[in-house]
């Protein structure tokens, strides 16, 4: 990282050897992913052990859902070497918003379609600026603090409840389904698209992506607003499911996505990355503490604060591991 | 005497040998030249001199002493200072401080920065000189010329032994160069040595004692300049270079026959133009300079379809920048391209490219590889939206185009799915320059299209190019290799000075008057027969306008006078004095039971942390787990401050432990981002909730509450009311802004966050400097932790939650750019101050609490919507 390009240039000896060529095709099993994937088997073990009752599991795991849901979205921006930090700000503002709307007795759909409009519009103020060459960090950084602003000043510091609830709490959530879905268009944004080659060419080298065609400032719009957008879907499905809007709701669930999306194998200088790491960095990361949490009611020993350190040190660990990987390739 | 004797100097790079066998001998008291064509080794020489590369053999004998060890080090001691062409430089300090960072700073006797007298010494430096910078101007607003200038004054004013200067007039006018020959000889007659690298032959013969040539990575000869005449060093340095390369071109290249990347059987791939021949007498591009800009020379480049123009000059000859204004990547100023006269009117790359423009850059490593990509993904990436169906990509098609590139140009590789990086040089450029085919350019420009490539390859792009040529396309083909130029092109446009000069048909004895035309003599040119415009060869006319055009565009452009940098307050601080201000006023007048103090003790921990993310960002890194490590520190402190110990021991070492925990916790933030090479913000997101976790397991599940009385004393002493909390931040705000602003270190923080490379040559300790800044700012967080502590007296697992957040909100509103390298202490604290004031000022409005935060959003976002941080540069990698 503050390895003076001189001293890499000179150090650039061309590696001929054909052997080398091991990275051929799937990228699933490389190296990074050796501590993840093992992780995973494990608390799925221990999860398998202590529950008796499977459909339980329905409902632990949704509050990772939303977060599966913004770490997919936050996936192409990061792979672009950007960040968005205001994600869970959005999601907050979006359900006061659709709250508000439903509250004022709107039907549904033009509620939902008011909170998408204004979901992608936040999106796009974050894209606007990071395509005027303002770093994503800060930008993202102040429309955090901007748009929980907004929710709490709409929603008055108080939740919005709906007077008629809209869903049945204990249905069978739909975010299963649309985050499937999701899942699945943006993994074929990213992997079979022209625009997921794009974002990984400006991730990777932006001047040469320009220098190449790529529309570069126009895919900054798109990633940013897309990650609006899906906000604003999580905030609908979560009002619907709890029928109350939260304006300090998803607090901390940016770090999280981004955690998921980094634990996945996804460099934060971008260029290198894909939704399939993203899928098995959410399992890994929900998985790992969901487990740990019924093993915390067993053993008084394993308790919040440790779910917490092992996410942690898990983050540090692959993130060590990816960048020796892919040091070892470039240097 | 000899100040410093090469042996034998040998060095080679992967595919070339650089320097072989040098030994030259410089003696005190001389100006010594050193000219040669590009590539000829002076680069690689003189940075071997300067200790940045080691030799691979031969010895280096510093005034008599065989030196065994050579660094930067070991140069500096031996009194060597190196003015490299294109020198790295502090964008965000002052000119002052750029000058002294290489040098040291002044001190005072109590050890501080002294910057009065640094500020005349770098007005004695510049003294003179014929840039009068001011001292206190930031290095930004510089234009190459001035920037140049000062580096020369600075070096000069070292009172080096040995001077060696890398192409320094590149950037300077006539009468600027003639200050820095007067200054030189200066130098000599005090018994300096000055080792002078040029591309300007009549310099080097009117200012030099001896002159060397290098060709090839050998030295031809070292004689007395008296002995030289211009021509006779254009003829010693334009030697063929008799090598095999040249001749297998001819011989070989044909007989191999590549099919080149013919526009085949893929219905994608055939709506190619019909070949119409090599000596196509249609100039169909037409590349025209604007007329008022043109005082000599050519204003007008055609090229025919199928025919290949070598653009040939010097390095700093303005070639690549030609390049990339056709490309629409850089300002036009009026260059203007036609095809089959239609003008040109697309304004991006992007654009440019779909009107058949492809360009193929110079710099294979920033420019254009995606060096951990496949070569189907690098070389399918210009024609993408050929291959794609609905937008969704078409591996097959995908697969079958790369490997037809790789076919055809021979590139050695076990498939399409490698990546780039495990390719050599030559290959990789084989497949960018497929990449640029699949789109079946109109005009194919390419930068150095063999630069780094061995010889083998690079006949097989040669080959590629005459066939793109025969197939219909143009070829711009820019190069410093004239041996190349003559060889493969057509006829060769010699670029000087960012101007075209002339247009030479190529042939093998047009390199002498080539040559001229490049060095910018123009002696010999009258026996060349320039295909255009006859009348430039009008030596007279040239020579004479020479002078009056050399100055650059640049040079007029940043003269505005902003010496902002080191004043007390700059803009917006100003503003922000003016806010804090405004409010305090408006809050004492309207609002009663209004105490300033008691808003000030509340900002107080505050300011302490927003200092804690001042400093890392300054120095180019972000830590966004400081409110963890206030919570750590905190934690720490409580369980001190719960063992039965005496007030007098517990408290101090309570003080002790929290600040002492912080800094370990920053160490492990910094260590783990340098030594890993991880980004700070992934390091720090995960001892973010490390260190959280390790909070509440110190707590257990419940606060701490009744911490011991006395150490409210810390916060607020009971007994008279005093406000301890405003001392003691006001005690560390003053400690940062002296260790910021008045220590070494402190500068140094500085310089590592505004150009890393310009600090690594500068022989700062970069990596330390980093850790160093994530101590520090682990410390001021424990030290807000344990004042947080002191005021609440309880303690709780969340402590700090989401602080380190709203402690760079402060950071950014006081004028701390994300980028690194500028912010001072007096605007944080004013951006933190207003924070705090604001949210009274809500209260005392009548405004609800819940609006608050709101306003703080809009705060930050203004100051990052119409405030100036922009990206750094462009290629925002490693």
């Amino acid at each position: 990282m503050d390895k003076p390009r001189t001293l890499s240039r000179t150090r650039q000896t061309p590696a001929k050897n054909m052997s080398q060529s091991v990275f051929r095709g799937s990228e699933f099993f490389s190296a990074g992913r050796l501590v993840p994937i093992l992780l995973l088997i494990c608390s799925a073990g221990i999860i398998a052990s202590q529950v008796h009752r499977p459909v339980i599991l329905l409902k632990t795991w949704l509050p990772w859902i939303d977060v599966g849901c913004l770490a997919i979205a936050m996936t192409p921006v990061i792979m672009m070497g950007g960040i968005d930090l205001s994600v869970a700000s959005q999601v907050a503002l979006h359900s006061v918003v659709f709250g508000l709307c439903l509250q004022a007795g709107w039907p549904l759909f033009p509620a939902i379609s008011c909170t998408l409009c204004v979901a992608v519009f936040c999106g796009f103020v974050n894209g606007g600026l990071v395509a005027r060459g303002r770093p994503s960090l800060l930008v993202t950084l102040a429309t955090m603090a901007l748009y929980r602003g907004f929710a709490m000043s709409f929603a008055g510091a108080e939740p919005v409840r709906l007077a008629t609830p809209v869903s049945d709490p204990d249905h069978l959530p739909v975010q299963y389904i649309a985050f499937a879905g999701l899942a699945f268009f943006a993994w074929l944004l990213v992997h079979r698209t022209t625009a997921g080659r794009w974002i990984l060419a400006v991730g990777e080298n932006r001047t040469a992506a320009r220098i190449s065609g790529v529309p570069d400032r126009r895919l900054d719009v798109l990633a940013w607003t897309t990650c609006g957008l899906t906000a604003g879907l999580v905030a609908v499905m979560n009002v619907l499911q709890h029928n109350v809007a939260i304006p300090d709701s998803a607090l901390g669930a940016e770090l999280q996505a981004i955690a998921c999306v980094i634990v996945g194998g996804t460099l934060i200088t971008g260029g290198r990355g894909g939704m399939t790491g993203t899928l098995l960095g959410i399992a890994v990361v929900s998985t790992l503490d969901i487990a740990l949490q019924f093993l915390s009611t067993r053993f008084p020993l394993i308790s919040v604060e440790s779910r917490m350190i092992v996410t942690g040190i898990l983050l540090i660990s692959v993130a060590v591991s990816t960048q020796n990987f892919a040091g070892k390739r470039s240097a | 005497m000899n100040v410093l004797e090469l042996n034998g100097l040998v060095r080679s790079f992967p595919g070339t040998l650089a320097v072989d066998r040098v030994s030259l001998s410089l003696r005190a008291g001389e100006i010594h030249g050193l000219v040669g064509g590009n590539g000829a080794g002076k680069s690689t020489l003189i940075r071997m001199i300067a200790g940045l590369i080691t030799p691979d053999t031969g010895t280096i004998c510093s005034n008599g002493v065989r030196m065994d060890v050579w660094d930067t080090n070991s140069a500096e001691r031996a009194g060597i200072v190196t003015v490299h062409q294109e020198g790295e430089f502090f964008p965000t300090l002052s000119v002052a401080e750029n000058t002294a960072h290489a040098s040291g700073f002044p001190r005072t006797r109590g050890g501080l920065i002294d910057w009065a007298t640094l500020h005349a010494q770098c007005q004695a430096l510049l003294q003179g000189c014929p840039e009068q910078a001011h001292p206190q101007r930031l290095a930004s607003s510089l234009s190459n010329s001035a920037r140049q200038l000062i580096r020369l004054a600075a070096a000069l004013h070292q009172k080096p032994q040995l001077l060696i200067l890398d192409e320094p007039t590149a950037a300077l006018s006539h009468h600027e160069s003639e200050w820095l020959f007067q200054k030189i000889r200066q130098l000599k007659s005090d018994g300096g040595t000055v080792l002078y690298i040029s591309h300007r032959l009549e310099e080097v013969l009117g200012n030099c004692d001896r002159v060397s040539v290098l060709r090839d990575g050998r030295l031809i000869a070292t004689t007395p300049a008296a002995d030289w005449t211009t021509a006779a060093l254009i003829t010693a340095m334009a030697a063929s270079s008799s090598d095999e390369t040249t001749n297998m071109t001819t011989s070989d290249a044909t007989q191999t026959g590549h099919n080149a990347l013919l526009p085949a059987d893929e219905t994608q791939f055939t709506e190619g133009p019909t070949p119409p021949g090599r000596n196509s007498a249609e100039a169909a591009i037409v590349i025209t300079w604007p007329n008022s800009r043109r005082p000599e020379g050519v204003d007008k480049l055609p090229v025919a379809r199928g025919q290949i123009v070598a653009i040939y000059g010097l390095i700093g000859s303005g070639r690549s920048s030609f390049a990339e204004k056709i490309m629409q990547l850089r300002e036009r100023d009026g260059l203007s391209i036609s095809i089959n006269n239609q003008e040109l009117t697309g304004d991006t790359p992007r654009r440019m490219l779909r009107e058949g423009i492809s360009l193929l850059p110079e710099d294979r490593l920033t420019q254009s590889v995606f060096a951990t990509h496949t070569i189907r993904a690098n070389v399918v990436l210009s024609s993408l939206y050929q291959t794609g169906i609905c937008g969704l990509i078409n591996t097959a098609v995908e697969r079958r185009a790369s490997h037809r590139v790789i076919h055809d140009f021979n590139v050695r590789c076990s498939g399409t799915e490698q990546t780039m990086q495990t390719l050599s040089g030559g290959n990789q450029q084989k497949l960018l320059l497929g990449r640029c085919l699949l789109g079946e350019p109109r005009l194919l420009i390419l930068d150095e299209p063999t630069r780094g490539v061995d010889a083998a390859a690079r006949l097989d792009l040669y080959q590629a190019i005459r066939d793109t040529a025969s197939c219909g396309a143009a070829v711009l083909m820019l190069t410093s290799d004239l041996d190349e130029a003559l060889e493969q092109a057509d006829s060769v446009a010699v670029f000087r000075n960012g101007q075209l000069q002339q247009i030479f048909s190529a042939a093998p004895q047009q390199r002498s008057a080539v040559t001229a035309a490049a060095f910018g003599t123009n002696r010999g040119s009258d026996q060349a027969a320039p295909l255009q415009h006859p009348d430039s060869t009008d030596t007279a006319k040239s020579s004479a306008t020479r002078t009056e055009t050399t100055p650059s565009a640049a040079d007029t452009s940043g003269r505005t006078p902003i010496g902002v940098n080191q004043r007390f307050l700059n803009r917006s601080e100003f503003i922000l004095a003016v806010a804090v201000c405004g409010l305090i006023l408006q809050l004492k007048t309207s609002a009663s039971g209004f105490q300033l103090f008691s808003v000030l003790h509340a900002a107080a921990p505050w300011c302490v942390l927003s200092l804690a993310a001042m400093v890392v960002i300054i120095a180019g890194g972000i830590d966004i787990s400081i409110g963890s490590i206030l919570a750590v520190a905190a934690a720490a402190a409580a369980n001190v401050l719960q063992q039965p110990l005496p007030a007098a021991i517990s408290l101090p070492l309570a003080l002790v432990t929290a600040i002492v925990t912080g800094a370990c916790c920053g160490l492990i933030n910094g260590w783990t981002a340098v030594r890993f090479h991880i980004h700070p913000i992934v390091v720090t997101l995960g001892t973010l909730t490390i260190f959280r976790g390790l909070v509440i397991l110190m707590l257990g599940r419940n606060a701490i509450t009744g911490i011991a009385p006395e150490l409210h004393f810390l916060s607020l002493h009971e007994a008279s009311g005093f406000r301890t909390g405003i001392v003691v931040a006001a005690g560390v705000v003053i400690a940062a802004a002296v260790w910021l602003r008045r220590t070494q270190t402190g500068r140094q923080l500085y310089a590592v966050g505004s150009s890393a490379n310009a600090a690594f040559q500068c022989g700062l300790p970069v990596r330390r400097i980093r850790i160093l800044s994530f101590v520090i700012s682990g410390a001021l967080a424990g030290l807000t932790g344990i004042m947080q502590l002191s005021s609440s007296m309880q303690m709780q697992g969340t402590l700090g939650n989401g602080w380190e957040l709203t402690a760079i909100a402060a950071a950014v509103i006081g004028g701390v750019s994300i980028d690194g390298g500028r912010g001072t202490v007096i605007g944080v604290i004013l951006g933190c101050i207003l924070l705090r004031l604001s949210g009274t000022a809500l209260v005392h409005w009548g405004i609800p609490d819940h609006h608050l935060q709101l306003f703080t959003g809009a705060m930050l976002f203004l100051a990052v919507a119409v405030g100036g941080s922009r990206r750094g540069g462009e290629h925002r990698h490693g």
